[in-house]
C-alpha cells in the first residue's frame, strides 16, 4: 500500500511537471494551455505542440528508458557501476548513429539511423562481454576501454565527414533534447516501447540471476540466455535515446540507486519505479537546461552530471546503495 | 509501461500535422554576380610596390584604382579581378621570403596579421609597415578607406567609397529578417544579434534585423523558442552554411525554424560565405542585390 | 531416478572423476562423502548441468540431461550450491519467493520453520551471519519443487542444533523425494542416512 501510494505520487509529479514544462519557456503564453488543446495555429499553439511537447514528452520517455536500462545493466552485470555508458552500450550507439550519417547512408533522426544505433549498442555490449576476463573489475575496465575506442572512432568519423547532420562530438557526448521534434519521437518511441516490454519480461529472471550464475542455472534460468535478452533490451532502450539526443550521463547509474533505496532490490518493482524516477529527473533537468540561463541552453548531459554525480556520492556515503561486493 | 503507451497515443493525437508545405523560395548571391566598384581620384601614389596583408585591404586598394601598384595580397581579398596578384600568405601565416622577394615599399597589416615573428623580420628589413583598422561593419569600411588613402598620400581618394555608399539610398521595408550562422557538421547553430555585422547591412538596405532588436550579443545559440519569438519573414544565411545543415530540408528540421513565417514558407536568401561578412568595396555592390533578393523572396 | 553412468570428467587433462556410476532414487537420503578435492562438488555441477561430462551420461527419470532445457532440468532436480552470492539486499522473505508460486514446494512453511528462518524473514540477506546465509541458501533450494534434492556441504557453517533440525527436515522430505547430501563431515548424524557413497 505504501508503495502504491509512492507510485501514484510519483505519477502525479510527472503529470504536474509535464504541464509546467508545457507552460514555461522563453515565450510567455497569451492563451491558457487548456484552450490550446486541438489548436494548431498561432505562435502559442506551435510553441506548445511543436517545440515544447516533443521535448517534454521526449524527456519523460528517454528518462524512463535510461532509468530502466540502468536497472537492467546493473542487474545483468551484477555490478553497481555497470552503467550503459561504462559498458560500451552508449559509445556503441554513438558510433552506430554517426557511422550511417557520416557515410551518407541515412539522415540524422531517420529510422535507419536509429536501427544502426540499436545494432551497434548491442554489438558493443557483446564485445565487452566477450573480451572481459571476469565479471568484476576486469569487466568494467574492459567496458571503459571499449567505450574509449568506439568514441575515438566516432570522433574520427566526425572529423573527416562533411555530411550535414553529423553534429559535433560535444552534442553526442553531452546530450541535448534541443534537436528533438515530433517526427523523431514517432520514430524512436516504438523501439523504446519494445525495450520496455523486453526489460519487463527479463526483470523477474534477473532476481534469480542475482544469486550467481550456477545458482541461476540450477533454478532454471540459463545465464547465457538471460544475458543476451538483457543486452537486447538495453540496446533497444539506449540505441534510440543516443541516436536522438546523444549521451546523457549518470542517469542510468543514479536512478537504480535511488530506486533501491525507496523500494528495495526486486528488479520487477525497481523497473516501474525507475521509469518514473528517470522520467522525473530528466524532465527537471530539461526544464532547468532551457530556463536557467535564458536565452542560453545548457547541454543536458552537463546538468545531469552536475546533479547526478554529487547525488550518487551522497547515496554511496549513506551506505544505502544496497550492494555487497564479492569481487 | 502502460503509462508510456497511453502517453504515446496521447502524443500522437496531439502532435500537429503540418499543412501542405510551401514551395521553397530562396535566392543565392555568389561572388560572380558582383563587380568591384572602381572609383578613381586620378592622384599618383608615392608608393609603387604595395603588399596588402591586412584582411581585405587589397580589395580597397584596387577599388581606389591602384591595382597596378599591388605586388602581393592577403588571402581574404578573393575577388577575380585580383587573380594575377600573388597571395603572400600560407593560409593565414605571412610568407616572409615571398614578401621580401617582391621588394615592397609599403606593407599594410591589421590586428589579424600573424605571426609576429614574421612582422619583426619585415620591420627590420626597413620596409614601411602600416597597421590599419579591421572592418566588422559597413561604417568601418569608411575608416579603412581613409587609413589606406592617407597612407598612400592620395587625399582626394579618402572619401570616394564613402560617397558612393551614402549615395545609394534604399526604401524602408516592414519585412523582418533574421541572420543565421550555421555550421551543421560542427553543431554550430547561431542567431545573429546586435553587432553580428549582418545587422549593419540589413539596416542599411531598409530591413528590420529582428535578431539585433532582441539579442544584445553578436551571436546567440539558436533556441527554438527564441526564434519563434523573433518571427522572421525571411532568413539570411551563408551559402555553405545552408549546405552544412543539409539544404532547405535540413534547415526546416532545425528546432523552431518550421514554426516561423520564414520556415513555414521556406523563404531565405543565401550569400557566399566569403562575401557576406567581409566588409569592403564589394559589399557596396552587394547591397542592392541583397535588397532586391530579400524583397523578392518576401513578396513571393 | 538420477542415474550417473560411466561418468568421467577431465579438467585441463587432469582426471577429476573416472568412470563413476551412481544412482539416487526417490525415497532415499544418501550421503556422498569423501575428502576434500575428490570431485564431490564437481559431480554436483555435472548433475546440475553447469559442467559437461568428458564422457559418460547422466539421466534423470530416464532422460539424458544434455537433451533437456535448463528450465526443464530445474523442474526435476534442485541443487544448493556450496555458496550463493547475495549481492543485493533482498529480505529473506523476498529471496525465498523468487520462483513463481506454482514452482514452489507445498511445505514451504515447514522448511522455513525447520531452518530457523521465521524470526529473520524481514532481515536483509546481506546483513546475515554466514550460518544464516547458508540456511537461507538451503531453503531456496528446498523450496524449489523437484523430484530430487542435492545439497553441497549443507552443514559446514551450522551448529549442532541446526544440523539436527536440517537432518530431520531432510528425513521428512525424502519420504516423497530423493535427497543427496554432499559432505566430508557428517558428525554424529550418520545413522539418519539410508546409505553412503564414498568418493575416492
Amino acid at each position: 500500500m505504501k508503495k502504491l501510494a509512492l507510485y501514484l505520487s510519483l505519477l502525479a509529479v510527472i503529470v504536474l511537471l509535464f504541464i509546467a514544462s508545457l507552460r514555461i519557456g522563453i515565450i510567455h503564453l497569451q492563451t491558457p494551455l487548456w484552450d490550446l488543446i486541438g489548436k494548431h495555429d498561432g505562435i502559442d499553439a506551435t510553441t506548445v505542440w511543436d517545440v515544447r511537447f516533443p521535448r517534454v514528452f521526449g524527456a519523460a520517455l528517454l528518462g524512463a528508458a535510461l532509468g530502466v536500462a540502468g536497472v537492467i545493466a546493473q542487474g545483468i552485470f551484477r555490478n553497481p557501476l555497470a552503467e550503459p555508458t561504462l559498458i560500451g552500450l552508449t559509445s556503441g550507439a554513438t558510433l552506430g548513429s554517426i557511422a550511417v550519417i557520416a557515410t551518407g547512408a541515412a539522415a540524422f533522426g531517420s529510422r535507419t539511423n536509429v536501427e544502426s544505433a540499436v545494432l551497434f549498442a548491442g554489438l558493443a555490449a557483446l564485445l565487452v562481454q566477450l573480451l572481459a576476463p571476469n565479471k568484476g573489475l576486469g569487466f568494467l575496465i574492459t567496458g571503459i576501454a571499449i567505450s574509449a575506442i568506439l568514441t575515438a572512432l566516432a570522433g574520427v568519423m566526425i572529423s573527416i565527414s562533411a555530411k550535414p547532420g553529423v553534429q559535433s562530438l560535444s552534442f553526442w557526448n553531452f546530450g541535448s533534447l534541443a534537436m528533438l521534434n515530433n517526427q523523431t519521437l514517432k520514430i524512436i518511441a516504438p523501439f523504446i516501447e519494445l525495450g520496455f516490454i523486453s526489460a519487463f519480461m527479463v526483470s523477474r529472471k534477473l532476481d534469480i540471476y542475482s544469486l550467481g550464475e550456477n545458482s541461476s542455472h540450477y533454478m532454471g534460468v540459463k545465464p547465457k540466455q538471460i544475458r543476451l535478452w538483457a543486452i537486447i533490451s538495453l540496446a533497444l532502450l539506449i540505441g534510440p535515446a543516443v541516436s536522438a539526443v546523444g549521451a546523457i550521463a549518470f542517469l542510468g547509474l543514479l536512478v537504480p540507486h535511488i530506486v533501491r533505496l525507496l523500494v528495495g532490490p526486486s528488479h520487477r518493482r525497481a523497473l516501474s519505479f525507475s521509469a518514473l524516477i528517470g522520467a522525473i529527473i530528466l524532465m527537471l533537468a530539461d526544464l532547468a537546461s532551457r530556463t536557467l540561463f535564458q536565452p542560453h541552453e545548457i547541454p543536458l548531459g552537463l546538468l545531469t552530471s552536475l546533479i547526478g554525480a554529487p547525488a550518487l556520492i551522497i547515496l554511496l556515503r549513506l551506505r544505502s546503495a544496497q550492494w555487497v561486493s564479492h569481487d | 509501461m502502460k503509462r508510456s503507451v497511453k502517453l504515446l497515443i496521447l502524443g500522437t493525437a496531439l502532435s500537429i500535422v503540418f499543412g501542405a508545405s510551401a514551395q521553397a523560395s530562396g535566392i543565392n548571391i555568389g561572388p560572380e554576380q558582383l563587380k568591384l566598384p572602381v572609383v578613381k581620384s586620378g592622384e599618383v601614389s608615392k608608393y609603387q610596390k604595395i603588399v596588402a596583408l591586412a584582411d581585405g585591404s587589397a580589395e580597397i586598394i584596387a577599388a581606389l584604382g591602384y591595382k597596378s601598384n599591388l605586388v602581393g595580397r592577403d588571402i581574404a581579398s578573393t575577388m577575380p579581378e585580383l587573380a594575377n596578384v600573388p597571395i603572400d600568405t600560407n593560409a593565414h601565416q605571412v610568407a616572409v621570403e615571398r614578401v621580401l622577394s617582391q621588394h615592397p615599399d609599403l606593407i599594410f597589416i591589421d590586428a589579424n596579421t600573424s605571426p609576429t615573428s614574421a612582422l619583426d623580420v619585415l620591420a627590420k628589413s626597413g620596409i614601411k609597415i602600416l597597421k590599419i583598422p579591421s572592418a566588422f561593419s559597413l561604417a568601418s569600411v569608411v575608416l579603412k578607406e581613409r587609413a589606406i588613402a592617407s597612407a598612400l598620400v592620395v587625399p582626394k581618394a579618402e572619401k570616394l567609397l564613402e560617397v558612393k555608399m551614402s549615395s545609394s539610398v534604399f526604401p524602408k521595408s516592414k519585412t523582418k529578417v533574421a541572420f543565421l550562422y550555421l555550421r551543421g557538421n560542427a553543431s554550430i547553430y547561431l542567431v545573429g544579434g546586435k553587432g553580428s555585422g549582418a545587422d549593419s547591412i540589413l539596416s542599411k538596405i531598409g530591413f528590420t534585423d529582428v535578431g539585433a532588436n532582441l539579442l544584445k550579443t553578436p551571436f546567440t545559440a539558436l533556441s527554438a523558442e527564441e526564434l519563434i519569438k523573433l518571427q522572421p519573414d525571411v532568413l539570411l544565411l551563408m551559402t555553405k552554411g545552408l549546405q552544412s545543415v543539409g539544404g532547405v530540408s535540413g534547415l526546416v528540421a532545425l528546432p523552431g525554424i518550421a514554426q516561423t513565417p520564414a520556415g513555414k514558407n521556406k523563404r531565405y536568401v543565401t550569400v557566399d560565405d566569403s562575401l557576406l561578412l567581409s566588409f569592403g568595396p564589394r559589399t557596396i555592390s552587394m547591397l542592392p542585390l541583397l535588397q532586391q533578393a530579400i524583397a523578392k523572396v518576401a513578396g513571393s | 531416478m538420477i542415474n550417473v553412468k560411466n561418468l568421467s570428467f577431465y579438467r585441463e587433462n587432469r582426471v577429476v572423476l573416472d568412470e563413476l556410476d551412481l544412482q539416487l532414487e526417490k525415497g532415499e537420503l544418501v550421503l556422498l562423502s569423501g575428502s576434500n578435492g575428490v570431485g564431490k562438488s564437481t559431480l554436483l555441477q555435472l548433475i546440475g548441468g553447469v559442467l559437461k561430462p568428458t564422457s559418460g551420461e547422466i539421466t534423470i527419470n530416464g532422460t539424458d540431461i544434455s537433451e533437456m532445457k535448463v528450465k526443464d532440468q530445474a523442474l526435476l532436480r534442485s541443487i544448493a550450491p556450496q555458496r550463493r552470492i547475495f549481492t543485493l539486499a533482498y529480505s529473506v522473505g523476498e529471496v525465498l519467493h523468487l520462483l513463481p508460486e506454482k514452482r514452489r514446494s507445498f511445505n514451504v512453511d515447514l522448511i522455513i520453520e525447520s531452518l530457523g528462518l521465521v524470526e529473520i524473514m524481514a532481515s536483509k540477506v546481506t546483513e546475515l551471519s554466514i550460518g544464516q546465509q547458508q540456511r537461507v541458501s538451503l531453503a531456496i533450494a528446498l523450496i524449489q519443487e523437484a523430484d530430487f534434492y542435492l545439497l553441497d556441504e549443507p552443514f559446514s557453517a551450522q551448529d549442532e542444533d541446526s544440523v539436527l533440525n536440517l537432518v530431520a527436515l531432510l528425513a521428512e522430505i525424502k519420504k516423497e523425494k530423493g535427497v543427496m547430501v554432499v559432505s566430508h563431515n557428517t558428525g554424529t548424524h550418520y545413522s539418519q542416512f539410508d546409505r553412503e557413497i564414498k568418493l575416492t
